[in-house]
C-alpha cells in the first residue's frame, strides 16, 4: 500500500514540476534589443532616427572581407552585440538551391557574421528559418548554410513547430495586426537580417522587408489579405537590429526560387533602415524603388527612407 | 552446463535482432548515410518475398536470393527464426513475461493448424495476383506499427516537450552537434502526422494480447511465416533428443515456448512447432534433453496434420479476396489507361505500374517512414480495396521533394523502384490543376504566385487574361510533385491541386522523357 501510495506522490510531483516547466518555458524570455512595436509608433532605433540613414557598400576581394568592411564602416559589430549576448540571423534558406544558384544567402555570408559575433562574445548565434521547400535536414545541408552555422560556432534552428512561435502585436498594420513570430527572434538580444536581393514573382523583389516572410508562423494568410501591404505592415512591427545585405550573386529571373539567370554584383551591404535597404537592393535588380508597392508602402508608413538621394550611401572597399 | 547457455545465448540473439531491427528503422531516414540495409529484415523474410514473387509472376533472382540464408537456416535448425531472430516473436515474449506471466504454458492445442490455413488463402491470393500477407505477416505488421502507431506518437512527444524552453534549446544543441540528432531521425523538426494509426496499433495490441490466453499464441497459432518456416523444414537436421534418463516430470512440457512436447511422452515432439528456445533442455533435471543432428527423415508425414477440406476452404477464401480484389473499380483503367481508382490516387515516383504496384507492395510502410516531408500517407481508398494501406501522396501534408528519392531506396519489393534524383523532371507522377473560382488571383484579382513560387520544375505558366497576369499549368513539365498545392495560401483546399490524371508511370520512362523534353532531346540524354 505504501508502496503505491509512493508511487502515486510521485506522479503527482512529476506532473506539478512537469507543468511548472511548461507554463515557465512558455512566455518569451523578453531579449534586450527593443524591436518589436508599441502604440507610439513604428519603432525607430535612436540611432536611426533624425540621421540620415546609412547605407554601407563593401566591396572586396573575398565574401567575408566584404561582410567585415561593411559592418566595421557601421560602427563595428561591438556596436551591436555584447558579451553573454544570444544573437539570432535570419538569412534567405528557403529553397533547395545550391549557393551558385543565388537563391539563398550565400553560406560565407553567414559563418562570417557568426564569427564577428562570437568575437564579440555572443554565447550563442543561432541560425532561424521557417522554409518553404522541405525537409529542413535536406535544405540545411544544400544551401551549405548548416554546415556554414555549426562550422562557425554557430546553431542551425529550423522553425516548424508553432510551439515555438510567440504572437506579436502590430500597432499601426493596415491589414496585419498580429502575427506569429519566431520565439527564438522575440527573445534575442541582437536580431541580423541577412537577405539575398532576387526578383520576385508576386512582390517584384525579395530582399529585406520581403525575407521577414520566414519568420511568422501562417504566411499563407499574409497572400490572403494582400501580399504586399502585409510586407510593408510587418516591418512597422518587428525591426531587425542589423540588416546585412548578400548582394554578392542575384537573381535576376525566375524569383524567388529559381533557378534563373544570375548576376555578380559582388557587394555586401550593410544597413539599419529596411526601406533604404530594398531601395537600394531595387536597382541593383533593375527596378526603381517606387515600382516596388511594398517599399513604398512601408515608406509611407514611416519604417524608413525610400528615396536613395536622401540615403547617405558609404561604399568602402576592404 | 553447456545448455543453459544455450538459452542464454537465444535471448542475447533475440536482443540482437530486435535491437538491429529497432535501429535500422530508426535509420529509414535522408540521407541513408551509413548506406544501411534498413530493409533488411523485410528483404529476408520469405514470406514477404514469396508472396511478392507469386503475386508478380516474375521471378527477381535479387528478391529470392536474400530469403536464401533464412531458408538455409531453417532446413538446419527448424524454426529458429521465429526462437532466435523475428522481432516480432521476441516483442511477444517480452509482453508475455510482463503482462502475462501467469499464463501457464499449455501443451499446443489444434487451434495450431490455423496458420497453415491461414498461410495458403495468402498464397492462393498470391498466385491469383492479390496481396493479402500483409495483414499477417509479422515483419511487415511490426514495421507498420512502429511506422504509424509508434514513431508518429513519440514525434509529438517530441515536440510537446520542445515547448518547453531549456528542452528546445537542447535539441537545437544536440541537432547541430551530434550527427545522429542532425538526421533529424528521432527529433523530426515537424511532428510526423500518419492516417490510420490506429488501425496498425489496434492490431499489434490484439496480437500482444492474445497472449492472455496461450503463450506465444501469435506464433502458435496464426502466424503464416512461422507456418511458412515449418514448411520448408518439417523434420530439420538440427533437432531435439530425449536420452533414456528422461523421468517423464513433464518440466519441459510446462517450460514449452509453443507446448510442442507431447505431455503423453516428452521424449517426443511436433516438430514443426518447435522454435528451437531449448528451454527444455534448459529445465531438465536429468539432463535428458539435447538438440542434436538427425538425418533421418521419421515421422515426416505426419508433423503437418492439417485437414484437406480447411485447406481448400481457406485457399478458396483467398481465391475470392484475390477475385474482389481485382473487381473493385480501381481495377478498370480510364480511356488514357491510368488507374481509375481514384483522382487522388498519386503514387510516388519510381513506382511501377499501378497492377503490379498492389502486387508487388507489401504495405509495410517503411516508404512511408522513409518520406522526409511526411507526405507520403498509407492509401485509405485512393486505391480501392486492394490497395489498402499502400503509399499514396498527400501533397496538403507534404510534398515529393525535388532532391529526395528515398522512397525507391528502402522499399524491400520493388513496388517503388530506385531512381537517379535527375532523373526526376521526366517522372510523371500527377499532374496540378488551377481551380479558377477559388484561386485568389483568377478570382479575387490578388497578386500571390505561390505555385509559381515554390514549383522546382518551373511548371506554372504566368499567362496575361484579363488584364492581369495569370497561373495556368505546363502540363509537359508539371511531374505532380505537389509542391504547389503544400504551399497554395487558399484553405482549407488548395486552388491548385494535384491530380493522378498525370500519371504516367504506364507509358515507360522514355515515353515520359519525350513528353519532358521533346524528341531529340529525350534521344540524346
Amino acid at each position: 500500500m505504501a508502496d503505491k501510495l509512493g508511487r502515486r506522490e510521485f506522479l503527482r510531483g512529476a506532473v506539478t514540476v512537469g507543468a511548472a516547466a511548461l507554463i515557465g518555458g512558455c512566455g518569451p524570455r523578453g531579449g534586450r534589443g527593443a524591436r518589436i512595436s508599441g502604440a507610439a509608433g513604428p519603432r525607430v532605433p535612436e540611432h536611426v532616427m533624425g540621421a540620415k540613414p546609412m547605407l554601407v557598400i563593401a566591396a572586396g576581394r573575398k565574401i567575408e572581407d566584404r561582410v567585415r568592411a561593411a559592418v566595421s564602416e557601421l560602427g563595428g559589430m561591438g556596436r551591436f552585440v555584447k558579451r553573454g549576448d544570444t544573437v539570432v540571423i535570419k538569412p534567405n534558406a528557403a529553397w533547395q538551391r545550391s549557393p551558385a544558384q543565388a537563391a539563398t544567402t550565400h553560406p560565407e555570408v553567414v559563418s562570417a557574421l557568426i564569427k564577428m559575433c562570437k568575437e564579440q562574445g555572443a554565447t550563442r548565434v543561432l541560425v532561424v528559418e521557417h522554409m518553404i521547400d522541405m525537409p529542413p535536414r535536406l535544405i540545411w545541408d544544400i544551401t551549405g548554410l548548416g554546415a556554414a552555422a555549426r562550422g562557425a560556432g554557430g546553431e542551425a534552428v529550423s522553425a516548424h513547430d508553432q510551439r515555438g512561435y510567440v504572437k506579436v502585436n502590430i500597432p499601426h498594420g493596415k491589414v496585419l495586426t498580429s502575427d506569429e513570430v519566431i520565439r527564438d527572434i522575440v527573445e534575442a538580444d541582437v536580431f541580423i537580417n541577412a537577405p539575398i536581393p532576387k526578383v520576385h514573382n508576386a512582390s517584384v523583389i525579395t530582399a529585406s522587408m520581403k525575407n521577414m516572410m520566414g519568420v511568422v508562423w501562417n504566411r499563407q494568410y499574409w497572400h490572403q489579405v494582400g501580399l504586399q501591404q502585409s510586407i510593408a505592415d510587418f516591418s512597422t512591427g518587428v525591426r531587425p537590429d542589423l540588416i546585412i545585405l548578400d548582394a554578392n550573386r542575384i537573381l535576376l529571373t525566375n524569383g524567388p526560387k529559381g533557378p534563373g539567370r544570375t548576376k555578380d554584383v559582388l557587394q555586401v551591404v550593410a544597413g539599419f533602415d529596411p526601406v533604404a535597404v530594398d531601395a537600394y537592393a531595387a536597382t541593383l535588380l533593375g527596378f526603381q524603388p517606387s515600382e516596388v508597392p511594398h517599399v513604398e508602402l512601408a515608406y509611407k508608413a514611416g519604417v524608413g527612407q525610400m528615396d536613395l538621394s536622401k540615403v547617405q550611401m558609404k561604399h568602402v572597399k576592404a | 552446463m553447456s545448455k543453459p547457455r544455450a538459452a542464454t545465448v537465444r535471448r542475447i540473439s533475440q536482443g540482437l535482432f530486435l535491437a538491429a531491427f529497432l535501429s535500422l528503422f530508426t535509420l529509414t531516414v535522408w540521407p541513408i548515410g551509413l548506406a544501411a540495409p534498413v530493409d533488411i529484415f523485410l528483404r529476408t523474410d520469405p514470406l514477404t518475398v514469396l508472396t511478392a514473387l507469386l503475386a508478380a509472376k516474375v521471378w527477381v533472382l535479387s528478391l529470392a536470393l536474400l530469403a536464401l540464408p533464412v531458408i538455409v537456416l531453417t532446413l538446419l535448425a527448424g524454426r529458429a527464426y521465429c526462437g532466435w531472430v523475428c522481432p516480432l516473436g521476441t516483442t511477444i515474449d517480452l509482453s508475455d513475461r510482463l503482462f502475462f506471466a501467469a499464463t501457464k504454458s499449455r501443451p499446443i492445442t489444434e487451434r495450431r493448424r490455423w496458420k497453415y490455413y491461414i498461410l495458403a488463402a495468402v498464397a492462393v491470393s498470391a498466385l491469383f495476383g492479390a496481396q493479402l500477407g500483409y495483414f499477417v505477416d509479422p515483419i511487415v505488421v511490426l514495421t507498420r506499427t512502429l511506422t504509424l502507431a509508434v514513431f508518429g506518437p513519440l514525434s509529438a512527444l517530441a515536440q510537446a516537450l520542445a515547448g518547453i524552453g531549456w528542452v528546445q534549446d537542447a535539441y537545437t544543441y544536440l541537432q547541430n552537434h551530434v550527427d545522429f540528432f542532425a538526421r533529424q531521425a528521432l527529433l523530426p523538426p515537424q511532428q510526423a502526422v500518419f492516417r490510420l494509426g490506429w488501425v496498425a496499433l489496434a492490431t499489434f495490441v490484439g496480437i500482444l494480447a492474445l497472449g492472455a490466453l496461450e503463450k506465444r499464441f501469435w506464433c502458435r497459432n496464426l502466424c503464416p511465416l512461422g507456418a511458412l518456416l515449418g514448411v520448408i523444414s518439417r523434420v530439420p537436421l538440427l533437432r531435439r533428443r530425449v536420452s533414456d534418463n528422461c523421468t517423464a516430470c513433464l518440466r519441459c512440457v510446462r517450460q514449452c515456448s509453443t507446448g510442442a512436447i507431447n505431455a503423453e511422452d516428452p521424449t517426443t515432439h511436433r516438430m514443426v512447432e518447435c522454435i528451437q528456445c531449448y528451454k527444455c533442455a534448459a529445465v531438465c533435471p536429468e539432463q535428458a534433453v539435447r538438440f542434436v543432428p538427425q538425418l533421418s527423415l521419421a515421422g515426416r508425414e505426419a508433423q503437418l496434420d492439417l485437414s484437406r477440406r480447411r485447406l481448400l476452404a481457406f485457399g478458396a477464401l483467398g481465391l475470392g479476396w484475390a477475385a474482389m480484389a481485382h473487381t473493385v473499380p480501381a481495377a478498370r483503367p480510364t480511356v488514357i489507361g491510368n488507374p481509375s481508382a481514384s483522382p487522388q490516387l498519386i503514387r510516388p515516383p519510381g513506382s511501377v505500374p499501378e497492377p503490379e504496384l498492389l502486387d508487388r507492395c507489401v504495405r509495410c510502410q517503411q516508404c512511408v517512414k522513409a518520406c522526409p516531408t511526411n507526405g507520403l500517407q498509407p492509401a485509405l481508398a485512393e486505391a480501392g480495396l486492394d490497395g489498402l494501406w499502400t503509399p499514396v501522396l498527400v501533397p496538403r501534408i507534404g510534398s515529393c521533394s525535388e532532391k529526395c528519392n528515398l522512397c525507391g531506396q528502402v522499399c524491400p519489393t520493388g513496388a517503388i523502384e530506385p531512381i537517379r534524383v535527375e532523373d526526376k523532371p521526366a517522372i510523371f507522377i500527377g499532374q496540378a490543376i488551377i481551380d479558377r473560382s477559388s484561386c485568389i488571383v483568377w478570382a479575387a484579382d490578388q497578386s500571390c504566385f505561390v505555385c509559381d513560387e515554390v514549383c522546382p520544375y518551373d511548371a506554372i505558366i504566368q499567362k496575361m487574361a484579363e488584364g492581369k497576369k495569370r497561373p495556368i499549368v505546363n502540363e509537359h513539365t508539371c511531374t505532380g510533385c505537389g509542391e504547389c498545392e503544400k504551399n497554395c495560401p487558399v484553405q482549407p483546399l488548395a486552388a491548385i491541386r494535384v491530380f493522378s490524371l498525370g500519371d504516367r508511370r504506364h507509358w515507360g520512362r522514355q515515353r515520359q522523357r519525350v513528353w519532358r523534353y521533346g524528341k531529340q532531346r529525350a534521344d540524346g540524354s
